[in-house]
């Protein structure tokens, strides 16, 4: 019997040993060490970063909202002070917007509270109200325009009690 | 009462012409056509049918003096402008004119025979004949004596008899039994009743929740269903009528019993006006009313110089008489807490049943002549007035009219809404008394703004020289006191309407009455005043002011014109504060495109001009001829925009005004109907279309999810 030619048993058989025994040659510059410094688990440092961006997040959502107030309030400013559409619309705007949004409040805020991050998202939360609370000035001070405010003598006139006079006189 | 019943286009209105006293001279009997003609006391020419005692036809002929009749009627008129006279010849028929003639010199009397008429004039006397052509002139005769007909006698028309009567008054006999009688209608007062409500029609009642209140409500509701089924026919009987009647609603029907001169009270429904529901004897000396007549409740109270007599205002019965309450002095007549008091002048004050009154607390009173006002007071707890006040009108001048406000009328707001939404108060003083004086022998006009209290004038105006004799009528409206006359220059002739506003202050915003319960003895109630003078293409006999329920209808001002019109004026065309634009006051806000400011326009002010506009929109009496008004009453019904207005004297004339329309009403063309079907219709629809979405919905997400 003859033997196989060895190549043959090199491409058929495939051990352990055989694909450690490699006759390959480091490259010049290669560092056999390098890939065990990566590891699975995160570090003490990753976490710290992870708190921010939820911090940061939540401010840029206070400071959208923030951006909001001069646009409506330019809006409110132009949309006229008679009674039409437009300016019932953005007056009922100016109202729903931030009632819905402060009703929602913890719903907004809520992928970004955490343990960690309680305290600095309470404080956004407040600054958020805040802007709120501001854009429902906007829309008093517009239903103010309008004239639908009873800020004057003459929008209390059906409370105004008649003088009684003590003498009585007969006809 | 016969006369004809002239039916407006507007709902409601009616009118019941007078014709006025005939008498002896002026009459005339026309066979053919069985007709009665005369000329009456007030210038009124009629043609009654003697049959049935209709009026035919009726003229106002202001300066005819002289009547006689064949076949057609010949009247003798007064041209005052050139003296010289008219004769009219009038068709008996229908009154319309067939000829005329005119003579340039006064006539003293017209005479018959035959076939000719007679003039007799200071030049000469004109025999003409029936088609108004002088057939000769002959020199000058003095008139006859002999009058066209004699008063009691009884003068024979075919089958009929007429008798004129002393009074003025008509009487037709056929066969003789009385066929008819004409009474000449003059009223002195005017006042409404307000109609029973019936079991079929309840009072609105507030029913609770019990038991016994279902078992009403169900029992109503089945007596209204009974009505409703059954066919309503309306029924002369006074007991029928008072069973079966139709519903009032909201006050919009009412009962109106007038005061006639000779002292008898009439009543009469103002939807059915050609039946008299009742009517008393002369319970008042004729022509002296010293007492206005008083209504509380269902209950009339008429008090004459020695007794007090109450009447139920439907039924008309005289339910009692009181004596020894009233005297022949001048006195007081009110009613206090629904029951009338008389306080005399020098005598004591007592209750209709002769128990002394007391007031709780002092009540002052007032009573004015032409050269003074005085003031009284009945202190509490003392039998007897004492004088307090004296107001004399200044050395020269008589007070020709003075007026009043309403007790009755309320008032809606107690500030009026200026254009910056600031408020103006009214001044609401109710114990003011408007008093006009005219000089008699320059003619200057005074106007005082009297305070009944201290006697102090609150506001003095001094006006220009007018005509002495000219009449001045006078009216005090909610805040502002109005005034008219005639002015004849030798450029125009107008009707000068002086308006004053009065309010508690010239700034907006203040109240001069703090704290709110004031005594004008401590306090200066003095008002600030707004003036306007304005003039009207109408000479006008009566005034008054709207009044409505609650007060929150606009006022308007009711006139009655000479040319027998009767007019509704909105208040807005005689506010006082009606801005002035003139180019020397230099006022760079005002132009004349422009004079009014932003802040009146807002308020609704029209600019100042001095002509008050004459047009159609404000008459309300149609094409009636309204004659010899003297009053006009405004009267509130349940309903805050409708009001009653009845014009009295001669003509009685009816209507209901809305003056800001009629808002609270729904008009005759809504269909109740048709918004049932539309909100039945919407609601199946919203059903049908929310469940056609939810499934749409449904299909979506599945889909979605697949």
């Amino acid at each position: 019997m003859t033997e196989l030619p060895r190549w043959y048993y090199e491409q058929t058989t495939t051990t352990s040993s055989q694909l450690k025994d490699t006759n390959i040659q480091n490259p010049p510059g290669f560092d056999s060490n390098i890939t065990k410094t990566v590891s699975d688990e995160p570090s003490r440092k990753d976490i710290k970063t992870q708190e921010e961006l939820k911090v940061s997040k939540a401010w840029s959502i206070v400071t959208s909202s923030a951006k909001m107030i001069p646009m409506n309030a330019i809006i409110a400013y132009f949309a006229g002070n008679s009674l039409q559409m437009f300016s019932i619309l953005t007056t009922f705007m100016l109202f729903w917007t931030p009632i819905k949004a402060l009703t929602s409040i913890n719903a907004t805020f809520a992928p970004y509270s955490t343990e960690a991050t309680q305290d600095k998202i309470l404080v956004t939360k407040l600054a958020y109200m805040l802007l709120q609370l501001v854009q429902i000035g906007i829309g008093i001070w517009k239903i103010d325009a309008l004239g639908l405010l009873p800020t004057h003598k003459s929008d209390w006139l059906a409370w105004e009690p008649a003088t009684s006079y003590m003498e009585r006189t007969v006809r | 009462m016969f006369n004809i019943l002239i039916l407006a286009i507007a709902v409601a209105a009616w009118h019941l012409p007078s014709l006025g006293l005939f008498d002896c001279i002026n009459s005339a009997l026309i066979e053919d056509q069985l007709l009665f003609a005369g000329l009456s006391s007030s210038n009124i020419l009629a043609a009654i049918n003697i049959t049935d005692g209709s009026t035919l036809w009726r003229h106002h002929l202001p300066n005819a003096y002289r009547l006689v009749a064949s076949k057609t009627v010949a009247v003798l008129e007064y041209v005052p402008a050139s003296n010289s006279t008219l004769l009219k010849i009038y068709d008996s028929l229908d009154g319309l004119i067939l000829n005329e003639m005119y003579l340039p010199h006064p006539a003293m009397g017209l005479s018959q025979d035959d076939a000719y008429l007679y003039i007799y004039s200071k030049p000469a006397m004109y025999q003409v004949d029936w088609a108004a052509n002088i057939v000769s002139k002959e020199p000058k005769r003095p008139p006859p004596r002999e009058s066209c007909l004699k008063t009691g006698t009884e003068y024979t028309v075919g089958d009929y008899s007429l008798v004129v009567q002393p009074e003025g008054g008509l009487q037709t006999y056929l066969n003789s039994r009385l066929q008819w009688t004409y009474a000449p209608v003059s009223s002195e007062q005017v006042v409404f009743v307000d109609k029973p409500y019936t079991l079929s029609s309840p009072a609105p009642v507030r029913l609770g929740l019990d038991l016994q209140s279902w078992k009403l409500r169900w029992s109503l509701l089945s007596d209204r269903f009974k009505v409703l089924l059954s066919p309503t026919s309306l029924k002369r009987n006074l007991h029928d009528y008072l069973e079966s009647k139709t519903h009032p609603d909201f006050g919009l029907e009412k009962i109106m019993v007038r005061l006639s001169t000779d002292g008898s009270l009439h009543a009469i429904d103002t939807v059915d006006p050609k039946t008299e529901l009742w009517s008393t004897d002369s319970l008042l000396p004729r022509n002296s009313f010293a007492h206005p007549i008083l209504v509380s409740n269902e209950t009339i109270y008429v008090a004459n110089t020695s007794a007090v007599f109450a009447i139920h205002g439907i039924t008309g019965d005289i339910t009692s008489t009181h004596f020894g309450c009233v005297s022949a002095n001048p006195g007081w007549f009110f009613l206090v807490d629904g029951i009338p008091a008389y306080i005399s002048q020098s005598g004591e004050s007592v209750h209709i049943d002769n128990t002394p009154y007391t007031p709780d607390n002092d009540l002052f009173l007032h009573a004015s002549t032409d050269k003074d006002v005085r003031g009284y007071v009945l202190e509490k707890g003392k039998p007897r007035i004492r004088d307090i006040w004296h107001f004399k009108a200044p050395k020269g001048f008589s007070i020709r009219n003075t007026a009043v406000k309403d007790p009755a009328d309320t008032v809606g707001s107690v500030g009026r809404v200026l254009g910056d939404r600031s408020a103006l108060f009214k001044y609401l003083y109710p114990n003011a008394m408007a008093v006009i004086m005219v000089n008699d022998v320059t003619g200057e006009v005074l106007f005082v703004l009297l305070d009944l209290v201290s006697g102090q004038p609150l506001v003095t105006y001094e006006g220009d020289k007018i005509d002495p004799n000219t009449p001045i009528l006078l009216t005090y409206g909610e805040h502002y006191v109005v005034a008219t006359y005639l002015s004849i220059t030798e450029q125009t002739r107008a009707t000068v309407i002086l308006v004053w506003d009065l309010y508690e202050s010239y700034k907006p915003n203040i109240r001069l009455t703090r704290p709110l319960e004031s005594s004008a003895l401590k306090k200066n109630l003095k008002p600030a005043v707004y003036f306007k003078s304005y003039l009207f293409d109408a000479d006008i006999v009566a005034l008054s002011f709207s009044r409505t329920l609650h007060g929150i209808t606009s006022k308007n001002l009711l006139l009655a014109t000479r040319e027998g019109r009767i007019l509704s004026m909105p208040r807005m065309f005689l506010d006082g504060r009606r801005p002035v634009y003139s180019a020397w006051l230099g006022d760079s806000s005002r132009s004349k495109k422009s004079p009014l400011s932003k802040v009146e326009a807002m308020e609704g002010l029209i600019a100042y001009e001095p002509e008050i506009p004459d047009n159609e929109k404000l008459l309300i009496s149609g094409a009636s001829y309204v004659h010899g008004t003297r009053h006009i009453v405004c009267y509130p019904s349940h309903l805050e925009s409708t009001l009653h207005v009845v014009s009295y004297g001669e003509d009685i004339f009816y209507t209901q005004i809305s003056p800001s329309n009629t808002f609270d009403m729904l008009p005759e063309t809504f269909s109740k109907s048709q918004i049932v079907l539309t909100c039945a219709a919407l609601t199946i629809a919203v059903y049908i279309l929310k469940r056609l979405a939810d499934r749409k919905q449904v299909r979506h997400k599945w889909k979605v999810a697949t």
